[in-house]
């Protein structure tokens, strides 16, 4: 982007300018790491982790010739999600990264903590219906004596 | 050669043990936390994953763990706060494991060993199981059953302060009895209720700090920890020997081959602050409401039962073994306070009785067993007597003293009619009474027999030998 367009953006959205707000700055991750908020920091690593349960390996083609877990997710992931979404993905990971603790997660942390409730007002420990095998197995694609099957993929 | 190891190296290790808890339901959702059930029937939206699905937190489940951290000394932090673990495998559907890293319910504990060595806690945190994954070699294929997954599960993680096979079974096998006793799990190792993981480097004998560690995973009875922690040692001493790298990975123990096999090189999983969950607060009253309500664990009642009933050492190690024996024996007690003789009843006639009907359960109540105990020691009948009212007591359910009366077995027998025995005996045979005057103490016993066994044992010795004295003498 160049100069010239920044202001006719600015322009055209009514935006008054300064001229160093106009100055181009180089992005790049860390410094929009660092200044992400908590609330970014965990909604995108709340949507990395539940992505999970949308997963492909669940809801996408299967891979039945990967070779190992990893590749297995690296396929499904590959063509359930659009680009977006991987980004999210990817942000969302980034911010847990062990490198990244101490500044992102534990401020985080803290920030998760806040919604607080009391031991006692915790489920009661009572049993309840569970869902039948036959209506538990019902989608799955490979089933056998009660069991889920999926293709062995030892690591 | 373990004895030359020792020479050159000093080991070092940590435990990370998973315990199940022994709550009615699951973790996250209330579908029954059962073994053994049938495949997949103990399964809903909340343990399989399903998109959109809310976890709701099990209170006994933490109430457990709070027990579970009281039991082994630990601090109980104010909040515990959740956080997801992500990692991807088929046994865990959610794609990551609600656990907790920097905010676990206790902290710092601590078990004192026979040797008087402590071994520190560093936490114990709450977090679910995973489902169970059978693989089939031929077809290769792994079958799931989702049962397990969401489990309410505790891990223990102890500091590196454990420096022998022995003292990690030592400590294990006081961990188990602690958390039973307090009634917290079953702990039933062959039902994967227990697993232990070994972390565990080796140093030049009193160099100190760490070597490079490798992690033994899921071993689940104390004899394979013992093996592998001797196997591994072994290993690293050979590997510095030969100056080959050991590799920060993670391995499992190979049960028929006595060796432990590389996994995976170590990684960890990414945590995530979980979102669905808020942090449960746990207040002074809270806690101090669970302390109150904790039984006495197995080391403190070996204190009680030494110290306070005088009981032998013997009779200690066997009455504090299980959980059940020494509370049914603390019931007893209770009952009828003569703490020696209601444990050999127990240990021998009782047990006796259960082994040979194949029972784990005590067929009797406390109540009625020191009932039976109470009346042998007030003289109604004997010992022999109160055996059969036992196994009478044990098969119709009935009240000791009642049945003792329904059966007529309390000692009625009057002295007139121990006299006229005598008196009959000496009638017929009167050479009995010439042996007695001459050989007393061999016929005084045989007196006091054909008395005993013409009233079927309900005469008291004492009235028999009066009359003797009286008659003979």
């Amino acid at each position: 982007m160049t100069k010239k367009q920044i202001a006719q953006l600015a322009d055209l959205a009514k935006l008054e300018l300064s001229e160093e707000e106009m100055a181009i700055i180089e992005q790049n991750w860390k410094t929009m790491l660092q200044n992400l908020t908590n609330e970014q920091i965990l909604q995108a690593a709340e949507q990395a982790s539940s992505l999970a349960k949308i997963d492909g390996v669940r809801f996408a083609p299967s891979f039945a010739n990967a070779r190992s877990y990893d590749e297995l997710f690296k396929k499904t992931r590959a063509h359930a999600f659009d680009t977006q979404t991987k980004q999210q993905i990817l942000l969302g990971y980034y911010v847990v990264l062990e490198e990244n603790y101490p500044t992102l997660f534990a401020k985080a942390f803290d920030m998760q903590a806040l919604p607080q409730v009391a031991l006692r007002d915790l489920r009661e420990d009572e049993p309840k219906e569970s869902m039948s095998q036959e209506e538990l197995l019902k989608n799955a694609p490979n089933h056998s004596a009660g069991y889920f099957v999926v293709p062995q993929v030892v690591e | 050669m373990m004895e030359q190891f020792f020479k050159e190296y000093d080991l070092v290790i940590g435990l990370e043990i998973h315990v199940e808890l022994n709550t009615k339901t699951k973790l996250l959702c209330a579908c029954k936390n059962e073994f053994g059930s049938e495949p997949n029937t103990n399964c809903c939206p909340v343990c399989l994953a399903y998109p959109n699905t809310k976890p709701s937190l099990n209170q006994a489940a933490v109430e457990k763990t709070i027990k579970a951290g009281l039991a082994l000394g630990c601090q109980i932090n104010d909040l515990a706060v959740w956080e997801r673990k992500c990692y991807f495998y088929p046994d865990m559907p959610a794609g990551f494991q609600t656990s907790q890293t920097l905010k676990p319910i206790c902290l710092n504990g601590s078990v004192t060993l026979k040797s008087g060595k402590h071994i520190r806690i560093k936490q114990i945190h709450l977090e679910e199981d995973a489902g169970k994954l059978i693989h089939d070699e031929a077809s290769r294929q792994s079958y799931i059953d989702f049962n397990r997954a969401g489990v309410p599960l505790i891990e223990i993680v102890t500091k590196a302060d454990i420096t022998s096979a022995s003292e990690a079974v030592e400590f294990l096998e006081e961990v188990r009895s602690r958390l039973m006793f307090a009634g917290v799990a079953d702990c039933k190792m062959e039902q994967g209720g227990m697993r232990c993981d070994v972390n565990l480097s080796i140093v030049k004998k009193g160099a100190g700090g760490f070597g490079t560690r490798t992690e033994t995973k899921n071993l689940n009875s104390f004899k394979s920890v013992a093996a592998a922690i001797e196997f591994e040692a072994l290993r690293h001493a050979q590997a510095l020997k030969e100056n080959t790298p050991i590799l920060l990975e993670t391995r499992k123990w190979d049960e028929l081959e006595g060796k432990t096999i590389a996994m995976r090189l170590k990684e960890s999983a990414p945590c995530i602050p979980c979102p669905d969950l808020p942090a449960v607060k746990m207040s002074h009253e809270d806690i101090a409401h669970i302390q109150s309500s904790m039984p006495l664990l197995a080391y403190q009642l070996k204190e009680k039962f030494l110290h306070e009933f005088g009981l032998p050492e013997y009779d200690v190690g066997v009455l504090t073994k299980s959980k059940e024996v020494a509370f049914y024996f603390v019931e007893c007690v209770s009952h009828f306070a003569q703490p020696k003789k209601i444990s050999n009843w127990l240990m021998v006639d009782l047990f006796k009785l259960m082994k040979q009907s194949e029972q784990d359960d005590f067929p009797i109540s406390s109540k009625h067993f020191t009932q039976i105990i109470q009346m042998v020691e007030e003289k109604l009948f004997n010992k022999t007597i109160g055996l059969q009212l036992l196994e009478e007591a044990i098969q119709t359910k009935t009240e000791p003293r009642v049945l003792a009366e329904q059966m007529q077995l309390m000692q009625t027998v009057s002295t007139a009619q121990i006299e006229e025995l005598l008196k009959q005996l000496s009638d017929s045979s009167p050479q009995v009474i010439d042996d007695y005057r001459q050989n007393k103490e061999k016929v005084h016993k045989f007196l006091i027999g054909h008395v005993m066994k013409h009233t079927k044992g309900k005469a008291k010795t004492e009235e028999i030998e009066r009359v003797i004295a009286a008659l003979f003498d």
